[in-house]
């Protein structure tokens, strides 16, 4: 018997919290043969399995590398309901977010977990990799239009390129239209204060807290 | 009080070497003052006007640094560390060397796929481990006589990090276990190799193992991919007569019950960790290090935060069961100020004078 909407919704979720990333591109094709919506497949389905997985980290019940996996199975699932969305389902709906390792650093790990969970959260990310020049991130954020600039490092001796980064904002006239959130272990809230960043946060979960608070969402 | 540093808050002098002080400490007999070190390396190159890349390949330089660092401060300790992508470099990986930045992976040594093909070093010849080993001789024997010399390995997990890339690794221990296992004992062998050479040598040896912080892996992953692999380096030291420490950068508190069981003489703990608790849990097992924080107060607070936060240190430090030495939570970055380097120095010669004056400890400000 085919399954319903709610069962196939729920394994959904249970594929990315489990991390089965073959099996959930089976039922999430299965969802859409069905003609079951794509976008509630992916909120209710995958982002939700995002969700818990998030909630299962910050419990540290689960560690990167289970954050990692779901993220796996939830972007497999994705790229086979995504292609259903009704033409603009999401348009200009979504605050954007440029994000990046400054540039001299080439750790991108906690760089990587920010940017899969604002993604699950409903930001629309331009990840911009790593060792980044600087002037790319705000090339990017007025190319995109972009609420937030998120910058990492794990290194002191690139920490100064994030000041340099919030110099070159003001200097192009942007700086009163994005929110800068800063990170990496060598970053701390004192860092951000000096440097005028807008917020620092110390993992991914409270990244995606800050990033809401600090645009007004709930 | 602290505001007096330098403006006449007494700081009395050593009255011994190092390596007098680390040996009757080490009988249990009295000594002037608390051990304290200096957490050197690559990172400190431009005090003696070196680039990080001409450090990272000059056993001259590296034995430069460490006498500079010892006539200069009088730290507790000298040596020289493999450097964190020292042992993954030897095994194929490129790294990226810079002016005034740690060296970086360019390219890993290879993917999990290859593994078989995984490299068995050659320590007279493959990347910089010949440079390394000749600045550890150097050191050892400028210094020797006059402060303990050891010379830092990186811990296994940490170097497989190197060798195919974090990310893929972490993954790999779910993907592919068997073949993370394969590798691991590559490693083994491999820094089995340049050990024996820090054996002959005769000096100490710390491993840095970052990657194994629960910070990025779970107690689990750490028990069956990390854990067993550094204990067979611990034990080939202990075979032969050695001694050996670890830190761990990050959080590493869940880790403690099974480092006790490691035989490890020593562990330095990353700032984020609490030496109290450390000294309660690790203490009557071994000595511990720790943890004036590396960023905030080393490179950029003044010679009072130095003071400030190493008297908290040591005021949790000073009577843990197996010895405690004042020192940062992890290696200085480039830049610490040397008045920094000064002050932590002297925070050990007046808060941490024997016998420790409690009061002072207690002391608010």
């Amino acid at each position: 018997m085919a399954r319903s909407k709610e069962e196939l919704l729920a394994k959904l979720s249970e594929c990315v919290v489990e991390m089965e990333e073959e099996e959930v591109v089976d039922v999430a094709k299965e969802y859409i043969e069905a003609g079951y919506p794509a976008f509630d497949g992916i909120m209710d389905g995958l982002v939700d399995g995002m969700n818990k997985a998030s909630d299962l980290y910050d419990a540290e019940e689960y560690f990167v590398t289970d954050v990692l996996l779901c993220s796996d199975a939830m972007y497999a699932g994705l790229e086979v309901l995504r292609p259903h969305l009704p033409e603009n389902a999401d348009a200009g709906e979504k605050p954007k977010a440029v994000i990046g390792v400054v540039e001299g650093d080439t750790h991108d790990i906690g760089k990587n977990l920010v940017k899969i969970m604002m993604d699950t959260a409903g930001f629309e990310m331009y990840d911009l990799g790593r060792d980044v020049p600087l002037d790319a991130f705000v090339d990017k954020a007025i190319e995109v239009n972009a609420s937030i600039v998120c910058m990492s490092t794990l290194m002191t001796t690139t920490m100064v390129g994030m000041k340099t980064v919030i110099e070159k904002l003001q200097e192009r006239g942007i700086r009163d239209k994005v929110k800068v959130m800063i990170g990496g272990s060598p970053i701390s809230q004192k860092y951000a204060d000096e440097i005028g960043a807008d917020g620092y946060s110390t993992n991914a979960v409270e990244a995606v807290k800050l990033a809401k608070r600090l645009l007004n969402i709930a | 009080m602290i505001e007096k540093y330098l403006h006449g808050l007494e700081i009395k002098k050593d009255e011994l070497t190092a390596i007098e002080r680390e040996k009757l400490l080490s009988e249990g007999k009295e000594v002037d003052r608390i051990m304290c070190c200096l957490d050197t390396g690559e990172t400190l190159a431009p005090l003696i006007n070196t680039t990080l890349k001409e450090y990272y390949h000059s056993s001259e330089k590296m034995c430069q640094l460490e006498e500079y660092i010892y006539e200069t401060f009088h730290s507790d300790g000298a040596g020289v560390s493999c450097t964190l992508r020292g042992m993954a470099e030897a095994m194929g990986a490129k790294v990226k060397y810079s002016d005034y930045n740690v060296a970086q992976i360019e390219t890993p040594a290879l993917t999990l796929d290859e593994v078989d093909h995984a490299k068995l070093v050659d320590v007279d010849k493959d990347g910089r481990l010949p440079i390394i080993l000749k600045g550890v001789e150097m050191v050892k024997a400028k210094l020797g006589d006059k402060v303990p010399v050891s010379a830092t390995v990186t811990g296994p997990f940490t170097i497989a990090a190197m060798a195919v890339g974090t990310e893929q690794l972490l993954i790999g221990t779910r993907k592919q276990p068997e073949k993370v296992k394969q590798l691991m004992e590559v490693i083994v062998e491999n820094n089995n190799r340049y050990i024996k050479r820090l054996l002959d040598i005769g000096v100490g040896i710390g491993f840095a193992d970052p990657v194994s912080s629960t910070s990025l892996i779970s107690v689990k992953q750490y028990k069956e991919f990390s854990l067993p692999y550094f204990q067979k380096n611990v034990d080939y030291i202990k075979k032969n007569g050695g001694g050996c420490g670890l830190h761990i950068c990050g959080t590493s508190r869940k880790l403690w019950e099974s480092l006790n069981e490691t035989g490890i003489g020593c562990f330095g703990l990353d700032n984020v960790e609490d030496i109290e608790e450390a000294k309660e849990i690790l203490g009557p097992h071994m000595s511990i290090q720790g943890n004036v924080p590396p960023v905030e107060v080393m490179r950029l607070g003044t010679p009072y935060d130095v003071l400030r936060s190493a008297k908290e240190c040591i005021r949790k430090g000073f009577d843990s069961p197996k010895g405690y030495t004042l020192t940062s939570g992890c290696q200085m970055p480039v830049g610490t100020p040397e008045e920094n380097m000064q002050a932590l120095m002297d925070a050990a010669r007046i808060f941490g004078r024997y016998p420790i004056n409690k009061d002072l400890l207690e002391l608010e400000e």
